[in-house]
């Protein structure tokens, strides 16, 4: 176990369950699941409309930016949804900001892939088409001449992490991890490092992602990992009729900070970081390595490094995508990994209830896991009817229950695989 | 405490071609382009191929050479650490689009947005998903190097690389792995100049590259290229509402002056040029990769590194690698003679 503790300060999230941490637990509770027909974008004509989308308008969270930023926020969901999620907690925070040492706060978030909404631009490349112009190059190029580092759409990913700089006054660093559906996940995990090892003593962590877009939704649904639609709900994880997973969209934002800097403050974190697991299957990009060797490592790390032992457990929030192969081998790799009667953990995976926001995906799920803590909540698998393995603890009512120890699993495409523990601070 | 570089290997843009962007704006560029190897025998599966950019063959390629020279065991690399920095993930903005304007040019599809619909979804390649995954280059390299351990891919303005440095720099000193790859990757081209260009403000005489490498890093100086004494950055918020240039890389300068002082210089010559000249006010000795290989994008502070390591000499022990990044980051990396 490393020797500095890291604690989580305060945290909110943009989720399709909730916009808001509050309103988040109220979802659960609620069993609201945003598995829905999608209502942003004309989907007809593809096989795909089931997503998880954010369906409020969030414009009142950012109506204080700068109106190049909500131009931008106009064709870059990303930061609509980042914006907002910063709009939500910006007044709580206001009196923690200022104790921040501009040369110890980093900023370090997960973001997902660019997504250029070409169908919003409809007119535009029609006209550039019809006069025999390249319409792709010359519609970015007119979209390129503003006077400022905020691009119209095509920014360097650095943009969302050098945005939460100039709000939290970060100037140790700003750095974005790059690892789809672990990025936010990853992106914690180095956030405790960097605490830890003293470079930082607040570091500002999260992510932001939407796959609620037509571009994302054909070219994960050709894969076949998003299910052609037929009306009815489309993700089921750990059933044994699920095929696939839900498209989702997320931004959330964490606040971790060292323990020299909360006693220094008087402070009273939410949870403590306790550790990480965080390994690269090297096997193949189009596929998780079926004997799991390195998903089982991360998760045997994520235990060990947090210094608890198995039996401690109280919850785990799987990655639980509801796709056929990758829920079966996450729950053998649990098993093999914690080497008890897994009849006894909880696990749950949320995903039918907010979608994989891939990116974000870690930090929903650790928002969620904080508000589960706080409201000592067991969550279902919502969706969850017929149970694809008897031997695990596949939760199947909501339920209450205290929290203490917890852990959150996210395995990307690609082989990467991050597992985070956390310590309830409430109880 | 120093960290010390094992091995490295890159590689370089080896031609370079003028490239129209907009007729409309009258904006170029000069494109630096890798030759493939494609006889290699670290060249890439077939099968994978299809699923990865130019610039990933190259890395490919350039890890297993690395590999084979440094002679690591399969335990051994199984148990290294793999950090990583990406510049675009599409090499060329209108790949995956190309029959977007015929689409939406279509009168027919005009009023009738289900037929325009299955036109985009029929035309958009089966695996656009894969070949634009941003962590592509970390997971191929560690599933031809057979790396296992902790990962990170950071991207993906120039600063990345450093970022990437800086994390193997702060798990070596904690003893988290004993080896660490610092991979970096720039995938020059029309998606990049777009991007790089609207950031910064579009500029005659641009010239970006594609280009990469890696540096095996380890606590053990034996048989080291060179040792890094430094990484260091300035610790400042970048501003997004302007493009001024503040120039401070004086404040990393560390107090023992090195012997020479690489730069990366900009995106065009004439920022370039005065970016040569501020280090020139402040270093006897100063150069640049911009002029030979142009801007190398995330490929920068590590293309800087290889590059210093083959000027270490008797009367050059010391080097300084300079950078700044699009939203005007510094940093600088030093490396000294073992």
């Amino acid at each position: 176990m490393l020797a500095n503790k890291v604690y989580i300060l305060d945290y909110d999230v943009i989720s399709p369950i909730g916009v808001g941490r509050d309103s988040m637990i109220n979802g659960i509770n609620a069993n609201i699941s945003a598995d829905k027909d999608f209502t942003r974008v004309d989907t007809k004509g593809i096989p795909f409309n089931r997503a998880a989308e954010v369906a409020e308008d969030l414009s009142e969270l950012y109506k204080d930016e700068s109106d190049v930023l909500k131009n931008t926020i106009q064709y870059d969901r990303k930061l609509e949804l980042l914006a907002a999620c910063y709009g939500k907690m910006k007044d709580r925070v206001a009196e923690l900001v200022p104790k921040f040492d501009i040369e110890k706060t980093g900023i370090l978030i997960g973001v997902g892939a660019d997504v250029v909404p070409l169908t919003l631009f409809e007119d535009l490349i029609r006209n550039y088409a019809r006069k025999d112009q390249n319409a792709i190059k010359e519609l970015y190029t007119a979209f390129s001449k503003d006077n400022t580092r905020i691009n119209t759409v095509n920014n360097p990913y650095d943009l969302y992490s050098v945005y939460l700089a100039e709000k939290f006054n970060a100037g140790a660093y700003q750095k974005s991890i790059l690892t789809a559906c672990v990025s936010s996940t990853q992106a914690i995990a180095l956030a405790s490092d960097s605490i830890r090892n003293g470079e930082c003593e607040i570091v500002i962590t999260g992510g932001t992602d939407s796959l609620v877009n037509l571009l994302a939704l054909i070219s994960f649904g050709k894969l076949g990992i998003i299910p052609e639609s037929d009306g009815e709900k489309s993700c089921f994880p750990f059933d044994t009729k699920r095929k696939g997973t839900l498209a989702g969209e997320a931004a959330g934002i964490v606040i971790m900070a060292s323990e020299e800097f909360v006693k220094r403050h008087e402070l009273k974190p939410v949870a403590q970081f306790m550790g990480y697991g965080n390994t690269l299957d090297g096997y193949k990009i189009t596929a998780p390595d079926p004997e799991g060797t390195a998903m089982v490592q991360a998760i045997k790390d994520s235990v060990s490094n947090a210094g608890i032992t198995t039996d401690e457990i109280d919850y785990i929030n799987a990655h639980g995508t509801g796709t056929r192969h990758n829920d079966h081998l996450e729950l053998q790799c649990l098993e093999r990994a914690l080497g008890k009667d897994m009849s006894t953990i909880p696990i749950s995976s949320t995903k039918d209830r907010h979608g994989h926001a891939i990116a974000a995906a870690g930090v929903q799920e650790l928002c969620l896991l904080l508000e589960l803590m706080k409201h000592s909540t067991i969550p279902k698998n919502l969706q969850m009817t017929s149970p694809c393995d008897d031997s695990f603890n596949l939760v199947k009512e909501n339920y209450t229950s205290p929290i203490k120890y917890a852990l959150t699993n996210n395995f990307a495409f690609g082989g990467i695989n991050t597992v985070l523990t956390i310590k309830n601070e409430l109880l | 405490m120093a960290i010390y570089v094992k091995g490295y290997s890159s590689y370089l843009p080896e031609s370079f071609e003028e490239e129209l962007m907009s007729a409309v704006e009258k904006t170029k560029y000069t494109l630096g382009q890798l030759e493939l190897d494609k006889d290699s025998e670290f060249f890439p599966q077939r099968s994978d191929q299809k699923i990865m950019r130019n610039d990933t063959k190259a890395s490919i390629v350039a890890i297993q050479e690395l590999i084979q020279e440094v002679g690591l065991s399969k335990q051994e690399l199984s148990a290294a650490s793999l950090f990583v920095s990406n510049g675009a993930f599409v090499e060329s903005a209108e790949k995956y689009f190309k029959k977007i304007p015929t689409i939406f040019s279509d009168p027919s599809n005009e009023s009738n947005s289900e037929k325009k619909n299955y036109e985009i979804y029929r035309s958009s390649p089966p695996l656009v998903a894969l070949e634009t995954l941003h962590n592509s280059m970390m997971s191929f390299i560690g599933q031809y190097a057979g790396i296992n351990n902790h990962n990170f891919t950071f991207g993906n303005t120039s600063i990345s690389t450093f970022y990437a440095v800086q994390e193997a720099n702060l798990s070596l000193k904690k003893g988290i792995a004993e080896n660490i790859f610092v991979s970096a990757s720039n995938c020059a081209g029309s998606y990049s100049f777009l991007s790089n260009s609207a950031t910064l403000g579009y500029k005659e005489n641009w010239k970006e590259s594609n280009a990469g490498g890696h540096l095996l890093l380890t606590n053990d100086s034996k048989n080291a290229k060179c040792a890094i004494t430094d990484v260091n950055s300035n610790k400042k918020v970048p501003r997004l509402n302007s493009r001024l240039i503040e120039r401070n890389w004086l404040d990393l300068f560390p107090e023992v002056k090195s012997d020479l002082l690489i730069h990366s210089g900009a995106y065009d010559s004439e920022t370039t040029l005065s970016d040569q000249k501020y280090c020139e006010l402040h270093h006897d000795k100063v150069i640049t990769l911009f002029n030979e290989f142009g801007n190398m994008g995330t490929s920068n502070i590590l293309v800087g590194i290889i590059h210093a390591i083959g000027l270490l000499s008797d009367t050059i022990q010391i080097i300084d690698i300079a950078d700044r990044d699009v939203y005007g980051r510094e940093s600088l990396i030093r490396i000294e003679r073992c």
